[in-house]
């Protein structure tokens, strides 16, 4: 196809707001340099265009071309991978704005700005994400219509028009790629990464201040779908990390993976709680699950720690979608041998020596562990803590000393730390867990929300015959915590800084927005390969295999295509021609040897000349059939008896 | 010598066989263009105006001149200059001091044949004074209307537009004729007897009118009473449609050029002698009507007037 070559203003308007609109929202995950260089050239080409500026000369481009490659490289040490792909992409396409000269280079342009908006699901598949592209795909398919119409461009409310009709076209087609294309189970986009992508949500360390980052972010850590038991507010601990080793300040892991071989099932006491959680990815391998999970009911690719934590073979890069069944009820490891307790009694006996020494006194005077974890919740309750986000600044080298003794405010990983502290040095094996404790139920969607504001950190202390039993020390200081989540159990005065709880129908809006992202997570996102296997069952197919999906998709869109075209033949059927027109042709046809076959733009008058000139034998028969059928065909009032006498003549013509 | 027929019973045969001998006396004066002469013979038929475009001095004048006199009707010539006036061609109100009042003195252009030569060397503002005269048969001066004579056909010349001192007719007002038509080069042989014959003005002076206004005016009506069949009018539509959509051309037909096709095809009937309008008649008239009423997109599309009218025909195909 020809496009004409002549570059005029509206094609590269059109042209520019499409580069825009598809580079911007890299600005999320890219660096500022290179989207601030496309910008920068559309702008420059803009200006251009209104003859306020010249096109860069051969050796602008050039230098242009070796700074971007160089700034590429300078800031990711390679031109490959996601996101240096991706920034030399977006390069590329500013310079190439720089060399724009004919229509075929602004169609190369809007192709790019298809690609450009595409990456962003490389980065990320959230739905705004998704709310942003269709827009824009619609933008940039008008524009490619308007770009390479050789008519003078379409007023823009009809040219949206039609690109969007051309859109809807294809959302069959779509529908059944979605429906029918293989999930691959590997990681299908874990295209190779660079690793300073942060890490968000739990950390596998505890230090003072290391949860109080969390608490202030609205993000959502993951959300729950109950079967049918929704568990009370007291007991909506969600167990994450276990941190067994101690050093005076920072508690951590006792080992990143020590896998529990062949765990016992757990007793099966209480209610069971089942549940399917869609969590987000936070790039660590642990997984959340209420206390007590059934070992024996683990999600594909995970296993249990000894130390009861829930973790999968690789991290979680993407949305990860797993059922669990609890037992709140069952407390695990009653029977755990001493030399598994050990570890959960060490701690540094050089740090920290006012709480050891007050946690021994009451391991003195009696001898039953569970009047010594009650002296410590009622240390907590009694003295004057306060439960803030705010807590002062703490003595490095005893920070659990500077807070018992002194400071006297903090919120829950200050008094996990403390109280598990002083368990170990009163004897007791105690541990600090990390998780999120709460949740908030949608009104709109009957899921529970868990957000990174929800996070907790509480005790465990083993106690003999019952194993280990959860001990909530904030929750002596602050029960609202556990009731009501961080923000009940603040003073006045303090609030979470979250710009959606200010208000009660901001509030609403957040449910509103849960809700939708849920459904996304749910219905698109977590469509994996085994809601695929399920729904296409449902739908007949029996036993969905690679070969089987892939030959209905591909047998479903030619069936889509051919309904298409059935349909644009029908409507540009040809007239069903009227008899003496059907008779004519067959005249024609006997005629066909004779000379050049008739032409379907050739009178019958002329065709007829032709024939006499070449045959002038049959000039006589030729000019009475020919003079009959304009009589029926153009002639006025036709005699019914001509259209057999026509049909005769031209059956019983002798060539 | 004037012919008395008995209109309107006359035939389709008859009419054709009168028409045939005014395109033959034509003939003999402008020599070897017979298919221009029938053009310009079905234009007028057709109630049109016709418009030659061509250089100087290959007969232009000559056969607008011949026509007048074969047919019998009254004859004026305007040449436009630049300096040309819309009271030139129109007439003009003088106050007369016996009748103590105005008096309108109708201009040249109230002939039955008026000769436009060379139109585009006037102004805008003249042309289009013609133009509007042409479109609405009258001429309104100092708000008195006066009706133009019955018939009235417009010939106007034209140079090609590349030459100096032009202004070009816009395409609005090319769509007022329904012709355009291009006289050429004579061949070799008519050439010669150009240079060797008579005197090509004694012999149009000698002209006598081959038939009357009145005779002229009935063919006139006759010719929109040519039956158009069901399928005519799907060919012609589909001539419509395809400059319409065809990428060749800038805009399509418009729904008077239709119309004017129609009138021009069903004129040519009556002067072949067919009682309905064939898809021969349509093609006859085709590059004539359509040519100059359409603009090629670019350079590659048709550019000439029988590149356009090739390409239009041989694209849409008989239904």
């Amino acid at each position: 196809m020809k496009y004409p070559d002549r570059i005029d203003a509206a094609r590269l308007y059109w042209t520019l707001g499409c580069l825009g609109a598809a580079s911007l929202p890299h600005l999320i995950h890219l660096p500022a340099w290179p989207v601030g260089l496309i910008l920068l050239t559309v702008l420059w080409r803009w200006m251009v265009q209104r003859g306020a500026l010249p096109m860069p000369g051969k050796y602008t481009r050039r230098l242009l071309a070796l700074t971007g490659f160089a700034g590429v490289f300078l800031n990711y040490g390679t031109i490959t991978g996601l996101d240096a792909g991706t920034a030399l992409l977006v390069v590329m396409a500013a310079l190439k704005l720089m060399e724009t000269h004919t229509v075929r280079d602004l169609i190369v342009l809007l192709l790019i700005s298809y690609f450009l908006i595409v990456t962003q699901f490389l980065f990320g598949q959230s739905i705004l994400i998704a709310i942003y592209s269709i827009p824009v795909i619609w933008l940039i398919t008008t524009a490619l219509s308007q770009v390479s119409s050789r008519a003078a461009p379409m007023p823009w409310r009809r040219a949206f028009a039609r690109s969007g009709v051309l859109l809807i076209h294809a959302l069959p087609l779509m529908l059944i790629a979605f429906l029918l294309f293989p999930r691959l189970s590997g990681p299908f986009w874990s295209i190779p990464r660079s690793d300073n992508t942060a890490m968000s949500g739990i950390s596998d360390e505890m230090t003072p201040g290391s949860i109080s980052r969390l608490l202030q972010s609205d993000a959502v850590a993951f959300r729950v779908r109950f079967d049918d038991v929704v568990p009370p507010p007291e007991q909506r601990y969600w167990r994450g990390p276990v941190l067994s080793n101690f050093d005076g300040s920072t508690w951590s892991l006792f080992q990143e993976d020590d896998r529990f071989i062949n765990p016992r099932s757990v007793d099966r006491i209480g209610n069971r709680v089942d549940y399917e959680i869609t969590l987000e990815p936070h790039q660590r391998k642990w997984l959340f699950a209420l206390e007590q999970a059934n070992p024996r009911q683990l999600p594909l690719n995970s296993y249990m720690t000894s130390d009861r934590r829930l973790q999968r073979d690789s991290p979680i890069t993407q949305l990860y979608r797993y059922r669990l069944e609890s037992w709140p009820e069952h407390y695990a490891d009653a029977n755990a041998a001493a030399w598994t307790l050990r570890r959960d009694t060490q701690f540094s006996r050089t740090r920290n020596k006012r709480a050891q020494e007050m946690a021994q006194s009451w391991a003195a005077q009696t001898d039953r562990p569970v009047e010594i974890v009650n002296r410590a919740l009622r240390l907590f309750r009694e003295q004057e803590f306060t439960y803030t986000l705010t807590p002062p600044i703490l003595d490095q080298n005893n920070p659990v000393d500077d807070f018992l003794f002194s400071t006297q405010r903090g919120f829950c990983e200050h008094y996990a730390s403390a109280f598990t502290l002083m368990m170990r040095a009163a004897g007791v094996p105690a541990r600090v867990v990390l998780g999120y404790q709460g949740g908030e139920l949608n009104p709109y969607a009957q899921h529970m929300t868990v957000r990174q504001s929800d996070a907790h950190a509480w005790s465990e202390v083993w106690l003999l015959g019952r194993g280990w039993v959860r001990v909530d020390p904030t929750g002596a200081v602050a029960p609202e915590r556990v009731e009501l989540g961080v923000e009940g159990a603040l003073g006045d005065g303090e609030s979470l800084p979250g710009l959606f709880r200010a208000y009660a129908w901001m509030r609403q809006l957040q449910f509103g927005l849960d809700a939708v992202n849920n459904g996304w997570n749910q219905w698109v996102l977590g469509f994996d390969g085994q809601k695929q296997n399920t729904v296409l069952k449902a739908l007949g197919m029996k036993s969905p295999s690679l070969r089987k999906m892939l030959f209905t998709m591909i047998g479903l869109m030619i069936l889509v295509l051919a309904g298409v075209a059935a349909h644009l033949l029908w409507q540009y059927r040809p007239v069903r021609p009227d008899p003496s027109s059907r008779t004519y042709r067959r005249f024609c046809k006997k005629l066909a040897g004779i000379a050049d076959a008739r032409r379907d733009s050739e009178g019958p008058l002329d065709y007829a000349r032709r024939i006499a000139d070449v045959r002038p034998a049959l000039a006589g028969p030729v000019n009475a059939i020919t003079r009959l059928y304009l009589n029926l065909r153009y002639l006025p009032e036709p005699r019914d008896t001509d259209l057999v006498r026509f049909k005769r003549a031209v059956r019983t013509l002798r060539v | 010598m004037t012919t008395t027929h008995m209109w309107p019973q006359q035939t389709v045969a008859e009419s054709s066989s009168a028409i045939g001998e005014i395109v033959a006396q034509l003939n003999g004066v402008i020599l070897g263009k017979e298919e221009q002469i029938r053009l310009c013979v079905a234009c007028l038929l057709a109630r049109g105006h016709l418009l030659i475009e061509d250089i100087p001095g290959v007969g232009k004048t000559t056969l607008a001149h011949a026509l007048a006199h074969t047919l019998g009707l009254s004859y004026h010539r305007i040449q436009f200059t630049s300096d040309l006036l819309p009271a030139d061609i129109l007439g003009v109100s003088i106050y007369e001091r016996e009748g103590g009042e105005f008096r309108f003195h109708p201009g040249p252009v109230f002939s039955q044949l008026v000769l436009a030569d060379e139109i585009n060397r006037a102004t805008p503002k003249t042309q289009s004074a013609l133009l509007e005269a042409m479109e609405e048969n009258q001429v309104t001066a100092d708000g008195q209307t006066h009706a133009l004579p019955v018939p009235f056909f417009v010939v106007a010349t034209q140079n090609p537009a590349y030459q100096i001192g032009t202004f070009p007719l816009p395409e609005s007002q090319l769509d007022r004729f329904l012709m355009r038509i291009e006289l050429g080069y004579p061949g070799p042989a008519v050439e010669k007897e150009l240079l060797t014959g008579r005197d090509r003005r004694d012999i149009v002076a000698d002209l006598n009118p081959s038939i009357s206004i009145e005779t002229l005016v009935a063919l006139q009506k006759q010719v929109s009473s040519i039956h158009v069949s069901e399928a005519l009018v799907q060919y012609l539509q589909q001539i419509v449609a395809f400059t319409r959509e065809s990428a060749a051309f800038a805009s399509g037909l418009s729904p008077r050029a239709a119309i004017v096709l129609l009138r021009g095809a069903q004129a040519w009937a009556l002067m072949a002698g067919h009682r309905g309008v064939l898809p021969e008649d349509i093609q006859a008239v085709t590059t004539a009507v359509i040519a100059h009423r359409l603009r090629p997109r670019d350079e590659t599309a048709p550019q000439t007037a029988s590149e356009i009218g090739q390409f239009v025909l041989e694209s849409v195909s008989i239904p």
